[in-house]
């Protein structure tokens, strides 16, 4: 027979069967690489390409020497980037009380900002060191864990981010002034940088996340996107109408200020009122929208005013924009942001879930159709078979659904379920096909 | 590809079921490797730079032109200036700290975010968190041997944060750095043998327990 | 129909038995209805008169695997606790539709499964109970049957506390093999069915119980599933399960399914050994049957039985 023939040449060579990746019985040999010569070579390019580089490097960008040390001090010391966050700390430490408990006994602590500073950046070793105790669950993959991804994020964006930015205050200040020659990002605004930028970065990724897993996130997204909207909106009402709100000086440019803010404010309150009241695939779509016009908008309009009007007008906007960044540049920007990622179409189910699969080989083991079945190209895994795109065959339909792989699966994959899936959905297939109802 | 029999990396899923996946997933798994080779490259060009460099930071003043100046710095001008290729070694031995560093760093960060210190890596990651605190301290101690303002700047601050500790700050100061104060440059010797004395001994030690972990244990296999 | 490269042997569904059971889904008409007894305690048995069709008709066994008598059996057994069940015989209800749904024909599943759930609801039960395990998870998980407790008889008998009365001292020590049908067992992920038949097995005064080499949830499964093949695979399959009872010297095997009952069933029954190949010498039966048996008094034996046959008939004659 042909079909014999042909099976026949495939096999040539070859076990039948899946093969068998653990244990004695063995027949997966894979070709895997030997360390000399093979791997060596491989590792032996690659460091020879970092050293290049390194080489490069030190010819072309020799290191800073400078004057000597001397009992002046000399201009503003930055040191190097990595010692940034804990001096951002030791500079932020200024808000919290300083005093002195036990005086003149010999345990006396002085809560210095010294002091603080230590403390603050103390937090970060002692979490990291219980870090493994605490964090006990089995859930590797990062967009699995929402929670420690998003709770990572935060403590980045604090802890390191920021205060390295907090460490260059001075800098920040002399830099960008603003037309009265106030600064134009304020200690006080990069005080709430510790606080706002974090917990942004927090939510957004968790929502983001957790909608990944085909989470309906509308519980944590309405009042989330909705509470930022209504902060923008509070904040920008107040800048436009309190008469505390502009100062003297900003008021003639009171239009081109109205209009910075209409163009923040809106699409950030279209796309809560998305999230609200229309369905996801709208709110999906309006939050697209939002946020591309609102950037494009944004640009336009800093050109416009930069280019056309005059360029004062634009230093007085950034001086009204700025220091409340936090809430009119960074809170509209995660709000639609959020919508975006909140409302994204999920993946589809049993792909999603069978994904989870990582090929223990425990649901080949006790199948008890592939001790009498041998299948010639590979095996009658059905997780195999799916990452294969070979639904319907042999394996969908040999299937006893005794959920004996289901039992031992560590990851809990009903196998089951799905062949009732991919059974009915051929049957729906044939109908739809007109073919014969069975 | 050869066949062998012998214990060998078994095909990660991607490439077992020829499945279409970001590539460029797998270079954050060579984080912890280009540490290393930066850690060879900074012994191997300390060495060489030890030969030159004179651990003493007491001020002393030129005699020609006035200006302050101290051996330890002295000795870096002829490094620099002198030793032939020695701009060379010095920028080797700054570029490889710096992305020493950043590798160490964003090592720690794929490690969390992947969850790869979970059971049963816990040993490893605290031998991790302690190698990372480790090369930070390796880092600001090596900024501190040059004697020039920024290790006055940094000496400062440390010295500050570490007066700050209850109790015992005034004394740890003086055990650290010799004084509580910068002047006598003492310092910069006591830095420099951390530098190249202790934190090497136990630093080489921890970094062969955590790759010996991660050739015992395997490496933790994002899915 | 699917034409696969492997032959005839492995088409689907099985042609005759399923066209019939398919087309009463069409019917949609609820006829009128005459119980007996009325009871909030229903035990619907299922198509255990089409399996013993099936086993008579089939050329593969001599036929004389008793399906039928799981219905006595389990109605005995309800009244020795006490029980007069309602009984929702194949006169007013269909096919419970497990073996549809599993062979993908959810539509047709679906009409049965509406028109099932609306008689049992009209008929006011409270308790359903089943002797079959593929029944047990149907009615449980894929029937939506609120206020309806879905129970396998065993569980049933087993709360009520069925009592087996001391075995006469004659009888021989014997040795029980169960095996866990997978539907009740591992299937479910509520209310799995494990321990209620191993203790009334053990109630048996004479009955040693003896696990097979997977039992619980590890059981292996009796070869064939929804009906989907019966070829030398799935025969392979039992083969390896019935086995297991060898090797234990079981001299029972008893299975709480009547599908798991008409697998085993028909292989111990085989029409095709070769003379001279051994065949299983240990009985094979319902658990319900073998329960029944011990408890006193008559109940009428199976249709299909020949009970003047001493010796399994030559290979070759066709049921």
């Amino acid at each position: 027979m042909q079909i014999e023939y042909v099976k026949g040449k495939i096999m040539e060579g070859r076990q039948s069967g899946f093969p068998r990746q653990y244990g004695p019985e063995r027949s997966d040999h894979q070709p895997g690489i030997p360390l000399f010569p093979q791997e060596a070579t491989r590792d032996l390019v690659v460091t020879f390409i970092l050293v290049a580089m390194m080489f490069f490097l030190s010819a072309f960008v020799t290191p800073f020497l400078g004057p000597a040390r001397g009992p002046q001090l000399s201009e503003l010391i930055v040191p190097d980037w990595y010692l940034l966050f804990s001096w951002g700390l030791l500079k932020v430490a200024d808000i919290f009380p300083q005093f002195t408990i036990g005086q003149g006994t010999p345990l006396k602590t002085e809560f210095s900002a010294a002091f603080w500073g230590d403390l603050l950046s103390g937090i970060p070793v002692i979490f990291l060191l219980i870090l493994p105790f605490i964090d006990r669950g089995r859930e590797a993959r990062p967009a699995k864990a929402p929670v420690r991804s998003a709770f990572g994020l935060a403590f980045l964006i604090a802890w390191i981010f920021t205060s390295s930015l907090y460490s260059i205050r001075e800098v920040v200040a002399q830099r960008w002034v603003s037309p009265n020659g106030a600064a134009l990002i304020p200690d006080f605004t990069m005080k709430w940088f510790f606080i706002i930028p974090p917990v942004l970065v927090g939510l957004t990724s968790y929502i983001a996340l957790r909608r990944l897993g085909y989470q309906p996130m509308r519980r944590w997204l309405v009042p989330y996107v909705a509470g930022l909207a209504a902060i923008v909106v509070a904040q920008s009402a107040w800048i436009l109408f309190d008469p505390a709100g502009l100062g003297v000086e900003a008021r003639p440019f009171t239009v081109e200020i109205a209009i910075a803010l209409g163009i923040i404010a809106v699409p950030t309150v279209a796309v809560a009122a998305a999230v609200l009241l229309a369905p996801e695939s709208t709110a999906r779509k309006v939050s697209t929208w939002a946020g591309a016009l609102g950037l494009i908008g944004f640009l336009a309009f800093y050109g416009g005013v930069a280019y056309l009007d005059q360029p004062r007008a634009l230093g007085w906007v950034l001086s009204v924009l700025w220091p409340n960044m936090n809430t009119l540049v960074l809170i509209p920007m995660f709000a639609v942001l959020t919508a975006w990622l909140g409302t994204r179409r999920p993946y589809s189910t049993y792909e999603y879930l069978l994904n989870e699969c990582y090929q223990c080989g425990k649901c080949h083991t006790v199948c008890p159709v592939t001790k009498v079945e041998d299948d010639a190209l590979g095996g009658l895994n059905l997780v195999y078979n799916t990452f294969k795109k070979q639904h319907d065959g042999v394996p969908l339909w040999t299937c006893l659904a005794c959920d004996a792989c289901s039992a031992v699966c560590p990851l809990d994959i009903q196998y089951s379920d799905y062949i009732l899936e991919e059974r009915a959905k051929v049957h729906a297939r044939m109908a739809a096909d007109g073919g014969q109802r069975e | 590809m050869l066949e062998t029999d012998q214990r060998q990396v078994p095909r990660s899923h991607a490439e077992k079921y020829e499945l279409k996946t970001i590539w460029y997933w797998y270079p954050l798994y060579c984080l912890g490797g280009i540490s290393f080779v930066a850690f060879i490259v900074l012994t191997i060009t300390g060495i060489l730079l030890g030969f030159f460099y004179v651990p003493d930071g007491r001020l002393e003043i030129d005699a020609t032109s006035g200006n302050l100046t101290n051996p330890a710095w002295r000795s870096m001008l002829t490094i620099m200036n002198v030793i032939p290729f020695g701009f060379i070694i010095r920028g080797m031995h700054h570029w490889a700290a710096h992305i020493m560093i950043a590798a160490v760093f964003l090592h720690m960060c794929r490690v969390y975010f992947t969850g790869a210190y979970k059971k049963p890596r816990e040993l490893n990651w605290l031998l991790g968190v302690v190698l990372m605190l480790i090369t930070v301290l390796f880092g600001y101690s090596g900024y501190l041997l040059p004697a020039n303002a920024l290790s006055e700047g940094a000496a400062n601050i440390g010295i500050n944060m570490t007066r700050a500790s209850p109790a015992i700050g005034d004394q740890l100061a003086i055990l650290l750095f010799g004084d509580t104060n910068t002047l006598s440059g003492v310092y910069i010797l006591r830095w420099y043998w951390v530098h190249v004395f202790i934190l090497p001994l136990v630093g080489t030690g921890l970094m062969v327990l955590h790759m010996g972990l991660v050739w015992l244990q395997g490496v933790a296999e994002p899915h | 129909m699917m034409e696969t490269e492997y032959g005839p042997g492995r088409t689907i569904p099985h042609p005759v038995m399923f066209r019939v059971l398919d087309a009463e889904a069409d019917d949609t008409t609820i006829p009128e209805i005459k119980v007996e007894h009325k009871s909030e305690y229903a035990y619907y048995p299922g198509c255990v008169d089409y399996y013993d069709v099936e086993m008579q008709f089939s050329h593969m066994n001599y036929g004389d695997t008793n399906h039928g008598i799981i219905f006595d059996s389990s109605i005995k057994l309800l009244r020795a606790v006490g029980i007069q069940p309602m009984i929702l015989d194949r006169s007013f209800m269909k096919c419970c539709g497990h073996d549809q749904l599993w062979q993908g024909k959810v539509d047709i599943f679906e009409r049965m499964r509406d028109y099932n759930t609306k008689i049992i609801k009209m008929l006011g039960v409270k308790t359903l109970v089943t002797s079959c395990a593929e029944g047990y998870r149907t009615f449980r998980l894929d029937y939506k049957l609120d206020g309806v407790r879905v129970v396998h008889i065993t569980t049933f008998l087993y709360e009520r506390g069925l009592r087996i009365p001391p075995q006469p001292e004659t009888a021989k020590r014997i040795r029980v093999a169960f095996q866990d049908p997978c539907r009740s067992g591992r299937q479910m992920p509520i209310d799995p069915v494990y321990e209620e038949p191993r203790e009334l097995v053990k109630r048996v005064d004479n009955a040693d119980l003896v696990e097979l080499k997977t039992f619980r949830a590890d059981a292996q499964c009796c070869g064939v599933a929804q009906m989907m093949y019966c070829n030398d695979k799935t025969k392979g399959l039992t083969r390896k399960r019935m086995d297991e009872a060898t090797e234990v010297d079981a001299d029972y095997l008893l299975t709480a399914c009547p599908k798991c009952l008409t697998h085993f069933g028909c292989l111990h029954h085989e029409n095709r050994w070769q003379p001279g190949e051994e065949r299983y010498t240990y009985k094979v039966m319902d658990i319900t049957q073998f329960l029944a048996e011990r408890l006193p008094g008559d109940y009428p034996t199976g249709s299909n039985v020949d009970t003047k046959r001493k010796e399994p008939p030559l290979p070759g004659r066709r049921g």
